[in-house]
């Protein structure tokens, strides 16, 4: 053998094993299949090809990122089924309603939608349902569309309870209390309706909710204009997750704390330390974990429930899970908040 | 450094001299000024106890600082032609980025609100790199660097980060500190902007950047400074907030990078560039605060305030406009 011909044969050995090579480590890039898990169903089937798609607008909302996405995960990791997280970052209702009907066309096992808009999704839920694609609507409810169950809070229940936590920290005193929110959106409407069924029977005056787009900057402007407007101004009540926080630094910087009572929706932990230091009253959280926990549960028992209600559930339309799961929510005070806080 | 008079003689460029330059805007600024005054007797004859009194009117300042400190960048960017729409995420982003320092790493405050405004700046440097010497629109470059920086600050944040360091509720005179800070910087850019010659560049590259270019003006240098600036008033504007609320949101400067443009444009900014003053965007700001304060002492409802809040906007712009017109 020549020098030039080794030299050849050398070159050719490792072009063939820089290829083998390469194959070894795009293959390697690759996951391996999952472990078949025994089903969820007891039948010791794998289902780790079916897919459950969680579709919202302002998808990484914090609190989504916070509560609603580690769950799913861990419910995905449950039943041996992958999760997916679909959806605009910003409320674009047109861009919603496009990740609906995109997720829906690739036949995912199941979908859930969240209710950004009750109205302008029904097309979309009802495409998805008719084209064989199980819906279930959480935390937000388009109870006008095709949807097979609404799982999360009763938004009326939850405006009672703050309403409830409002009456109980006034003592009997009258006066004005402001409301601040998403006023657009339906669920806050439900929770204004909510808290003022229970506040203005015991003679407190509501005022018309105020705008607070879902930003603590914004919602401590507000608050702070609010509190100047209304002298005699008894109680604040917030209903998105930014209002609490808003609200609090504008009484703590009127110091207004301990003079006005203040109550909110959500328990995280800026609403947390606020209620520790007792310039809020009273949270109101939500099981949020539940709403994408028992949303996939409850599209994984639509496809292998063994429960029968009729010959052909599926052709009568009757579904083996409850129409509506309502997750219930949690009252926050100063007397229990240190089980809260991390 | 670039002489800006040699600018004038040397190309046949449509630069406005200096006095040109200050006279439409000024005019724009001493009209919200006047329409600004007028809303705050009118109030104080309407509602003499809830607005006219000291707790209100350091209500609206107090409330008013975030944006304003973003708006004095701003228009020290829209002077220059430009504009970002990062500026609230990279706010979110800077706060979060410093609590996280200051609680979970235990940094001392001026290393963890030091190293944040390094942050800044670097972000700021990127959106004026891509701007300026790769050429993409400042539209599409903020628009994407919005969403990354509003997902890091998610990422590394979750809903919000405690922030110790409160250096921020503290008061001087009765008024709480990022008003004053706010004011320092307002009279800072100020002095660059009307008086150096370095910054007056920018009015020159906002009004023909070609030209200003031919003259000898570094362009793309000046370009990139001014989106560092930027950054790093943006990230100062997060940490200040943050310490007002002990707590760094991650999505608390949504909606803040339109809410600066607004000002800036009330207070004589020109989309296309080459106008502004600082002082105009303090007035723009304040008047922005103004309406909307004075819309819920009046009792006014939600919706009713979106509509006439805007529609204030488009007047004001729009009155400029003709009395610039009728001008010429």
């Amino acid at each position: 053998m020549s020098a030039k011909t080794g030299r050849t044969i050398n070159r050719r050995q490792a072009l063939q094993a820089g290829a083998l090579g390469a194959l070894g480590v795009f293959t390697g890039c690759e996951k391996a299949p999952q472990q078949k898990r025994s089903g969820a169903d007891g039948t010791g089937r794998s289902y780790a090809d079916e897919e459950y798609v969680w579709i919202s607008a302002n998808s990484n909302l914090p609190l989504f990122t916070a509560h609603d996405h580690p769950a799913l995960k861990l419910v995905g990791e449950e039943l041996g089924v992958k999760t997916q997280i679909a959806g605009p970052n910003s409320i674009d209702i047109p861009g919603l309603v496009a990740a609906i009907e995109q997720t829906a066309a690739r036949k995912p096992a199941g979908m859930m939608v969240v209710g950004w808009d009750p109205k302008a999704l029904v097309p979309a839920i009802n495409m998805a349902v008719e084209g064989g694609v199980p819906v279930v609507c959480v935390d937000a409810d388009v109870s006008a569309s095709k949807r097979l169950a609404f799982i999360g809070t009763d938004w009326y229940d939850l405006g009672v309870r703050q309403g409830e936590a409002m009456i109980k920290a006034l003592g009997g005193k009258k006066g004005k209390v402001a409301l601040l929110g998403l006023i657009e959106q339906s669920i806050d409407q439900q929770a204004f309706a909510g808290f003022r069924s229970v506040v203005e029977k015991s003679g407190v005056t509501v005022l018309d909710p105020q705008q607070d787009r879902g930003n603590q900057a914004e919602a401590a402007r507000v608050a702070a204009a609010i509190i100047q407007a209304h002298p005699d101004l008894v109680g604040m009540a917030g209903f998105d997750s930014e209002s609490g926080p808003g609200m609090g630094q504008a009484i703590k910087e009127a110091e207004k704390a301990g003079k006005i009572v203040a109550t909110c929706v959500e328990a995280e932990q800026q609403h947390l330390r606020l209620i520790k230091e007792g310039v809020l009253t009273a949270g109101v959280g939500q099981k949020r974990e539940l709403f994408t926990y028992m949303g996939v549960k409850a599209l994984f028992e639509i496809r292998h429930s063994r429960l029968r209600f009729t010959s052909d559930d599926g052709a009568a339309g009757v579904t083996p899970i409850p129409v509506n799961y309502n997750t219930g929510t949690y009252t926050v005070t100063r007397e229990n908040v240190h089980l809260f806080l991390k | 450094m670039p002489e800006v008079a040699r600018a004038q003689p040397s190309v046949q460029v449509d630069t406005p001299s200096p006095r040109k330059l200050r006279l439409p805007a000024f005019s724009r600024e001493l009209g919200l000024a006047a329409l600004t005054l007028f809303i705050v007797i009118l109030f104080s004859i309407l509602y003499p106890y809830s607005f006219m009194s000291v707790a209100n009117l350091n209500a609206i300042l107090r409330n008013l600082a975030f944006q304003g400190i973003l708006a004095i960048g701003m228009m020290m960017l829209m002077v220059g032609g430009s504009f970002d729409l990062s500026v609230g995420a990279m706010a979110s982003l800077i706060g979060v980025i410093t609590g996280r320092l200051l609680t979970s790493w235990n940094w001392p405050a001026p290393l963890a609100i030091l190293a944040g405004l390094a942050v800044a700046a670097m972000g700021g440097f990127f959106n004026g790199f891509v701007v300026a010497k790769v050429r993409v629109n400042a539209l599409i470059t903020t628009l994407g660097t919005l969403g990354m920086f509003q997902g890091l600050a998610l990422l590394i944040g979750g809903p919000s980060v405690p922030f110790e360091a409160r250096f921020a509720q503290a008061k001087f005179l009765g008024v709480q500190l990022p008003v004053w800070l706010m004011a320092g910087l307002a009279l800072v850019a100020h002095y660059g902007l009307a008086h150096t010659r370095f910054f007056r560049q920018y009015y020159y590259i906002g009004s023909n950047a070609k030209a200003a270019h031919l003259s000898g003006i570094n362009v793309e240098r000046l370009q990139m400074l001014s989106f560092t600036i930027m950054g790093v008033i943006a990230g100062f504007a997060g940490i200040v907030f943050a310490s007002r609320l002990a707590s760094a949101s991650s999505t608390v400067g949504r909606g803040a990078e339109l809410q600066a443009i607004t000002a800036a444009i009330l207070g004589g900014a020109s989309l296309t560039g080459g106008k502004g003053t600082i002082w105009g965007a303090m007035i723009g700001v304040f008047f922005m605060a103004l309406m909307q304060n004075v819309l819920i002492i009046s009792r006014v409802s939600s919706e009713w305030q979106e509509i006439i809040v805007g529609a204030v906007l488009v007047l004001a712009v729009a009155l400029d406009s003709v009395m610039n017109r009728k001008r010429l």
